[in-house]
């Protein structure tokens, strides 16, 4: 029975649609293969799984959010103000501009990762807050955190001794534990792939071993029949807002030490990365529905794309419209899903 | 909400299945796509509208600028 359901014209015509962008991206691949056979390399692949690690672990903060029926547009500017904190604090101890000349000893690089997670966290308390208890869209107030972060960073990298200057010449210890690799066999395996897949699997037991992630989905998927199965809506959001602080947090920690050199404009548009990957890979804007697998498949198809079209040398700004292309059709396909449902 | 959805209910099950809750009926929550006015067979149409515009995009990109 099961096989003769797998071979419907209707199913299969239901599964092309709904994996359409998947298909997509893997047709533009192969077509960039065509054209630049160079670009199969396990070094390419290396680069796209590291630029995709930050994204990713961003994308899996921000996908909680969008599984409640939510979302977040401050993420990209939160990270760009942590990793300016983290990079200012973890400055070479012998760069005669660093931003805080009093730290004469390098500080371990736990106290920067903690500081960077607590300042995001805090931003995400107050869009929580705000989704929580003062019922207010998402988009409305985590617009208003997002001015809020991006101001933040402006004055903050605008106070330094020597007037805005990027926060470059990172300490070593820094730049060497997130850019380093682990040597497996003939591949080089970067730490930052490493600590995402870490990341990624403290979120997948939250979202599917915890009440926490039960609660999550019934949430997303109906609220009032939530609250009214006792789940206490307002304690959940605030939990869920927090988690993806402190991914926000660790992303900006990794962010800052991979580019080496912050600057306000870190962060910017990296929230429609994270949300057009979560969507890509399969979490609703609707709500209650998304996996931890779908994300980073979606974060690195998107990543890999980024990667090719700057390969090919397209025109950058051409790039921008392939992206909102992407983010339409994706929602397109999302709709799609929930009328076939209805 | 529009007035439809407003009338729309369901008995609500859940963890607190045996207690008075249950007697309980609430309203569904509204979508994001609630009010979409489209049928399936039309978003087949728009999605691969969508999908030709970018494959078109991106051939301009590639072969063209």
């Amino acid at each position: 029975m099961e096989k003769t359901s797998k071979l419907n014209p209707g199913n299969l015509k239901e599964k092309l649609v709904n994996n359409a962008l998947i298909i997509i991206l893997g047709l533009m691949l192969v077509v960039v293969v065509i054209i630049e056979p160079g670009f199969l390399s396990i070094r390419n692949f290396s680069n796209i799984l590291a630029q995709a690690s930050t994204r990713g672990i961003l994308a899996l903060g921000i996908a909680a959010l969008i599984i409640l029926g939510g979302t977040d547009l401050s993420a990209g500017r939160i990270l760009g103000c942590c990793a300016a904190i983290s990079a200012s604090l973890l400055q070479s101890t012998t760069y005669a501009s660093r931003y805080y000349p009093q730290i004469t000893k390098g500080l371990p690089l736990f106290v920067p990762l903690l500081v960077s997670i607590a300042v995001a966290v805090a931003f995400s308390i107050f869009n929580g807050f705000g989704v929580a208890f003062l019922n207010l869209h998402p988009f409305i107030i985590t617009l208003g955190t997002q001015l809020i972060a991006f101001g933040s960073t402006c004055i903050y990298i605008d106070s330094q001794r020597g007037g805005a200057q990027p926060l470059s010449t990172l300490d070593s210890r820094y730049t060497n534990f997130v850019k380093g690799t682990f040597d497996v066999g003939f591949m080089q395996i970067p730490h930052l792939v490493v600590i995402l897949l870490i990341c990624a699997a403290v979120v997948y037991i939250i979202w599917n071993h915890t009440v926490l992630g039960k609660n999550m989905y019934a949430l997303g998927g109906n609220i009032e029949a939530a609250k009214v199965s006792g789940i206490n809506a307002k304690s959940n959001i605030m939990i869920i807002y927090i988690m993806a602080g402190v991914l926000y947090g660790i992303a900006s920690f990794l962010e800052a030490a991979r580019i080496g050199s912050v600057t306000t404009t870190v962060g910017f548009n990296y929230e429609f990365d994270a949300i057009s990957g979560s969507i890509i890979g399969g979490v609703s804007f609707a709500g209650g529905i998304g996996t931890v697998p779908g994300v980073l498949v979606g974060v690195i198809m998107l990543q890999t794309i980024n990667y090719s079209l700057t390969y090919l040398n397209v025109n950058p700004y051409l790039q921008y419209i392939v992206k909102g292309l992407l983010i339409i059709v994706a929602v397109a396909i999302d709709a799609r899903k929930y009328l076939a449902k209805k | 909400m529009t007035e439809d959805n407003k009338e729309k209910e369901v008995p609500v099950q859940g963890a607190a299945g045996n207690s008075e809750k249950t007697q309980e009926k609430h309203s569904v929550r509204d979508s994001v796509y609630s009010n979409l006015p489209f049928t399936v067979k039309q978003m087949d149409w728009i999605i691969g509208g969508l999908l030709i515009l970018l494959a078109a995009v991106l051939f301009v990109g590639i072969f063209i600028l």
